[in-house]
């Protein structure tokens, strides 16, 4: 007998397989400067107890799953092991950078080090920041005391550490039941103030190769340790400050409701209100008021309103929200600003997980509401999530394209990305035109936009990519291969995303276009998830073992990270994401280009990491 | 379900834990937590540089998205941070770029406007040649996730003083040249008149102190309070009070209820007690009636019996049963987003119909609840205004609950007669959507109330005939109900609807063989394989077939297959052995089955199927072992229970 059907929104799910598998450790060390709100509401001042459910959940079996070692996976109880002893390395260092005792500690008797000495290689130094990089010098050993020496003049740099993160990328082990060597590639990121009071931050980011072997007494220690990779960076005062609290600070909405985790809201109100544990809401810039400063609104999640700011200047903004009367409290996905209908002031288009929603700026400081704007072919089938606007049709209006991302409940199509690497049964985005005022039609069809069109879709970015003046559109999708549909010039579109080697199978969440090595070409930078775990098992040769070579290559490309394509002068793309060195975006989300110094060279943040919670293993 | 492109989960697994792990996710675990946003910093060679701690922007707030601007004019690109986690708005100044001179950057800021183009020029391409480097841009709206940055381009310019030249390409297809552009300005251009502003970067002093948020929050006056947008029906108790006198919640229906969980060992909830009693008069007054429920371990009544006792508690002081926790557990799990157990002591606020109107999780004063019984049994529209803690406007459907989602949090901990209630109101509220009739239909399938079960799932047939769970119910049921002849018409819609429907197909098998036409039941799983060559279950159920019509070469063949494809198979070994005990050779089956077991110590069956070999030649004892060691690794397993209890043997 088929158990019932939990009709609730899935959200975004990923790495499913994997974790049936095995669980991983992520992360090992933790930045003491870090405080997020955990949503760790549980009310002091009551108790737990733990009722014995008569059945146990299908939860609990896959949370008893995850200990790794239970499974095919052998090295992953290692790697597990191995992490665990790394973090409380990282601990240490936290604790008393300079006390060699904790590194001397995990040395064993016959140790030896490569990679310690090399030379440095500086990427950059002006009076906000130095880099240097480290090139190691070819085969050079050292034993146990030069490299206590070299540990301690690295860790001297420091007055503190503030994050000290190790996380292994792979391991590998000894065959057999219980094996007694090991090694593993560490990904390592140390950042704290420099020694002497001043405002320096020093971070020493790289890869290290580790190999351990076990004690008689079941101790793991480490026989070589060899630098694969390192770069230290040392950044003088603050090179983004935070200044939310002034700049916000004097609106109430600010503490009440901007400042507040997603957690906050799902422990204190009604789940049946809707606020979603993904925190899928997003925020847009805009010159609302016209008078030539950009404002923001703020995309919330369902049964809290959302919320626009107006730039008053010099970092101050005043809420505005209920003026304007766009304090919609439909669960939002963005809002997209711009002038809509033609009238030389600045529109906005609010996307909700349900369907898009025009407000037309009245000149006055006011938003009107626009019923009917939308004409859509059927209704969206599933949540919307980024939206874009361009002029694809070269009329001189915006015309509109939404992502969708998964079914609605009840709609009788399975909820799950099926086949996981490479889903196909996502709801259908739209291409929505403008007629000119402001209303639009759907042209998802007629425009050939319908093809390919079934995937789990988080974002899109239009772009002239190949110079022909006609915009062209770039759609990343969960689970699978991304879309890039050429404009033809008529009106229509065509996918070719595989001619021209842009698929980029993998976790797609994030597209955006720039020129990132000035040739005047533009590249191509999406997001996707750089997971350690999702390398370290997928990596294994037990992972599918069973599957052909190619589909374990997908899912390896599941979690390889961001991509980034240089465009070519024949219009197509050649990854060089490795070679840039822009793939570990961690659990990505928005991943963009901006200049951060002004050097005329486009930078890049990422914005990532999926759900912290109070338990502080991850799944 | 039945549109999934590749029937390529028949066992309903994958699905399964896609669920899980959503609910996982809900609870308090973390996935991909504690991670920090990346800064990369391009090197000017092809390559970039990991610059995220040195630049303070590596924040562990599960960031989704950010909206780059020029938010204080002063020529470079700030940042507003988006997250999930506190806090989830940021502010960021940059002081990246704006070095002190001599070493300060150059920059140009440009915001263009269409005429023939769309006013915001979206889609236009900007070149600027500084330098002797040339850096394009285009203008765009929505990018990255979930984001939109600013429309005006800001061109950092490094050291160089002039602009040689500015291009800009319209969308229209128009393209203006500009040479007098000034360094270090905001300028706006408009399509077909040039450079019709300009303004110098701002230049005011920074502060540039970070100041730590006021933190104050206007805090309600009932913090821990929380009123359903939704009224839930309170599942059904029936429990003893500490005099072993029995109390059923359909009798305190009429008024209002305010329902207390508690437990001797917990000291607020004693204090909480206490206080209610203090107040009864108050709460008798607006006509609420009180029950205290003790969640106590059952050898601790006596004591819950003495504080009621010297407290002189005057309302009903009931002991939980074993059903009790779990239901309110699920039920508090359920109705929040985050979903954590029930902890003590909560309250829940029941109206007169038997339905939780608010819960109060820690000590809830009884002027509280006073004040709360006064609001009870409102419209929808005022409970949906007093939940939402904000002012604002709903322009879609409002939010409703999923009654089945608690339903089947229910049914899948076997509290199968509190889920009824659920999956009887999500009928009511959805009476169109086929998932809640089959829900409700597969309660009562698990209750045993076959015609309505068999009602339930025709009326999910009804609205949608494509729908492979429901046929196969639907058959289950009909083959009690109505002879095998109209179940095998359902199982084959079953399979027709979805081809890789392993139950389906072994349905029918069961079906045709029970209605006499073993021959028909062979070619349903001959042709179930052909279509699914990877799924074992179908040949271990081909096998157990024939085994069953005393074909035990073709048996074994089958489960040979089954073996052959998943070496590891504890299903197929176990069939195995069965034959071998079937043959006779009792010996081999008992090796086969050890030696599976020492592999594979979780194989539940194959337990089953020793104890069975022993106990087929009389070896009581050997049989009981077997269950035992069972029993010693799944203490709860009621069918090995059963079956020890028959083997004579005890726990």
């Amino acid at each position: 007998m088929a158990t019932a059907k939990l009709s609730r929104p899935l959200g975004r799910m990923r790495r499913s397989t994997l974790v049936l598998v095995s669980q991983a450790l992520l992360v090992l060390g933790t930045g003491s400067g870090m405080k997020p709100a955990l949503g760790n509401d549980d009310l002091d001042i009551s108790y737990s107890f733990a009722p014995r459910y008569r059945a146990v959940s299908a939860a609990d079996r896959i949370a008893a799953k995850v200990d790794s070692g239970l499974d095919v996976f052998a090295a992953e109880a290692v790697g597990e092991r191995l992490a665990k002893r790394l973090g409380e390395f990282g601990d240490q260092l936290k604790q008393s950078p300079g006390n060699s005792d904790s590194v001397a500690a995990l040395l064993g008797d016959s140790f030896a080090a490569s990679g310690w000495r090399g030379h440095e290689e500086e990427v950059r130094s002006d009076s906000r920041l130095r880099l240097v990089r480290e090139v190691a010098l070819d085969g050079q050993t050292i034993g146990r005391e030069a490299f206590l020496s070299e540990f301690g003049s690295l860790m001297a740099e420091y007055g503190r550490i503030d994050t000290a993160e190790f996380k292994i990328v792979r391991v590998e082990a000894e065959t057999g039941r219980d094996p007694a060597r090991a090694r593993t590639a560490v990904r390592f990121d140390l950042v704290g103030p420099a020694g002497e009071p001043n405002s320096k931050v020093v971070q020493q980011t790289g890869e290290w190769v580790l190999d351990w072997s076990r004690t008689p007494g079941g101790e793991w220690l480490v026989d070589h340790w060899n630098v694969l990779e390192r770069t230290r960076g040392v950044g003088v005062g603050t090179l983004f400050v935070d200044v939310s609290a002034q700049a916000l600070g004097a609106n109430p909405s600010y503490a009440s409701q901007l400042r507040v985790s997603v957690d906050h809201w799902r422990s204190r109100l009604d789940g049946a209100l809707g606020v979603d544990v993904y925190g899928h809401h997003g925020v847009t810039a805009g010159d609302i008021d016209g008078d030539g400063d950009d404002d923001f609104y703020v995309s919330q999640p369902s049964g809290l309103p959302n919320r626009m700011f107006r730039n008053d200047g010099g970092l101050a903004f005043t809420d505005i929200t209920n003026g304007a009367g766009v304090g919609v409290l439909d669960s939002t996905s963005m809002a997209l600003i711009a002038d809509i209908d033609d009238d030389s002031d600045q529109d906005l288009i609010v996307v909700t997980a349900a369907s898009p929603l025009l407000f037309r700026n009245d000149g006055d400081g006011g938003f009107r509401h626009a019923w009917n704007a939308f004409e859509l072919g059927s209704a969206p089938q599933g949540q919307l999530t980024s939206a874009a606007l361009a002029d694809y049709d070269r009329d001189g209006d915006l015309d509109l394209y939404i992502c969708a991302y998964r079914y609605h409940a009840g709609t009788g199509v399975r909820h799950a990305p099926t086949p996981y690497h490479d889903a196909n049964n996502g709801p259908p985005n739209f291409l929505l035109r403008n007629s000119g005022d402001g209303t639009f039609e759907d042209v998802t069809r007629v425009s050939g936009l319908n093809v390919n069109n079934s995937r789990f879709s988080f974002a899109a970015a239009w772009q002239d990519y190949d110079g022909d003046s006609r915009p062209d559109l770039y759609v990343a999708n969960d689970f699978g291969r991304n879309n890039l549909y050429r404009n033809n010039g008529d009106g229509t579109f065509s996918d070719v995303a595989p001619q021209l080697g842009v698929e980029d199978v993998g976790a797609g969440m994030s597209a955006s276009w720039f020129d990132y090595d000035r040739d005047g070409i533009l590249d191509l930078y999406v997001g996707n998830m750089w997971s350690a775990a999702g390398l370290r098992l997928s990596n294994q040769s037990a992972f599918r073992s069973s599957s052909a070579e190619s589909e374990r290559n997908l899912y390896k490309r599941h979690a390889k990270g961001n991509t980034l394509f240089r465009g070519q002068p024949d219009g197509t793309f050649v990854d060089s994401t490795f070679e840039a060195g822009v793939e570990q975006g961690r659990w990505a989300w928005s991943s963009r280009n901006l200049d951060f110094d002004n050097d005329g060279c486009e930078d890049i943040y990422v914005a990532n990491g999926y759900v912290t919670n109070s338990q502080t293993q991850d799944l | 379900m039945s549109r999934s492109p590749q029937g390529s989960d028949p066992s309903g697994q994958y699905e399964t834990a896609w669920t899980a792990i959503t609910e996982l996710i809900h609870g308090a675990s973390s996935w991909s937590g504690r991670e920090r946003n990346i800064a990369y910093l391009n090197n000017g060679d092809g390559t970039f540089s990991d610059i995220s701690g040195a630049s303070g922007l590596d924040f562990v707030d599960d960031s989704r998205a950010y909206a780059g601007a020029d938010f204080d004019g002063d020529g470079d690109t700030d940042l507003v941070l988006k997250s999930r986690n506190e806090p989830g708005i940021r502010v960021l100044r940059n002081d990246f770029a704006m070095s002190e001179a001599p070493a300060r950057n150059n920059a140009i800021a440009i915001r263009a406007r269409g005429s023939a183009s769309n006013r915001d020029a979206i889609g236009a391409r900007i070149t600027v040649l500084a330098g002797g480097i040339t850096a394009i841009k285009t203008i765009g709206a929505g990018s990255g996730f979930l984001s939109q940055h600013s429309k005006e381009t800001v061109f950092g310019l490094g050291q160089a003083e002039r602009v040689d030249k500015l291009r800009i390409e319209w969308p229209s297809g128009a393209e203006e040249v500009h040479t007098d552009v000034p360094v270090n300005f905001r300028i706006e251009v408009v399509e077909g008149s040039g450079v019709v502003s300009s303004q110098a970067f701002s230049t005011a002093t920074r502060r540039l102190e970070s100041l730590e948020a006021d933190q104050d929050r206007t805090e309600s006056s009932d913090p821990h309070g929380i009123w359903l947008v939704e009224p839930v029906p309170a599942p059904r108790w029936r429990l003893a009070d500490t005099r072993g006198v029995a109390h059923d919640s359909a009798d305190y229906r009429g008024s209002p209820l305010l329902l207390n969980v508690w437990a001797t060992w917990c000291p607020p909830c004693r204090e909480e007690l206490r206080g209610l009693r203090e107040h009864i008069g108050k709460l008798d007054q607006a006509g609420l009636q009180v029950v205290a429920v003790s969640v106590d371990d059952s050898d601790r009544s006596a004591a819950v019996a003495q504080f009621a006792g010297e407290e002189d508690l005057t309302f009903p002081v009931l002991l939980a049963d074993s059903e009790f926790p779990s239901a309110y557990s699920l039920l508090k799990r359920h109705l929040l987003s985050r979903q954590t157990e029930l902890r003590i002591p909560t309250t829940f606020l029941v109206n007169s119909d038997g339905y939780v109107e608010k819960i109060y999780e820690g000590v809830v004063a009884a002027d509280q609840v006073v004040a709360d019984t006064e609001l009870l049994g409102e419209t929808y529209e005022r409970r949906l205004a007093r939940v939402t803690p904000f002012d604002g406007l709903w322009f879609g459907s409002r939010p409703r609950r999923n009654h089945a989602e608690l339903g089947a949090a229910l049914l899948e901990r076997g509290l199968v007669d509190l889920a009824v209630p659920y999956f009887e109101r999500s009928v009511a509220t959805t009476p169109h959507a086929p998932d809640s009739h089959y829900n409700l239909g597969t309660a009562y399938l698990r209750q045993g109330r076959l015609e309505e079960a068999r009602g339930s799932f025709e009326r999910a047939l009804q609205w949608n005939q494509d729908y492979p769970e429901a046929h196969n119910s639907l058959g289950v049921v009909l083959t009690h109900l109505a002879g095998h002849e109209e179940a095998i018409t359902h199982f084959h819609a079953a399979i027709a609807s979805r081809g890789s429907y392993s139950k389906a197909i072994g349905n029918l098998a069961t079906a045709y063989e029970r209605a006499g036409k073993p021959e028909r039941a062979v070619r349903a799983l001959e042709a179930g394989i052909d279509a699914n060559p990877g799924d074992l279950t179908l040949w271990n159920r081909l096998g157990t077939l024939h085994a069953r019509r005393n074909d035990l070469s073709a048996a074994e063949r089958s489960f040979r297959e089954a073996l052959r494809k998943d070496p590891a198979g504890a299903e197929a070994v176990t069939n195995l052995a069965l034959l071998d005990a079937q043959r006779g050779n009792i010996a081999a089956a008992v090796d086969r089955l050890e030696g599976l077991l020492k592999e594979q110590p979780d194989a539940a069956r194959a337990y089953f199927a020793l104890a069975q070999v022993h106990a087929s030649v009389g070896n009581r004892a050997a049989a009981r072992d077997a269950i035992a060691d069972l029993l010693a690794r799944y203490p709860d397993h009621r069918e090995a229970q059963r079956m020890l209890a028959q083997l004579g043997g005890t726990q």
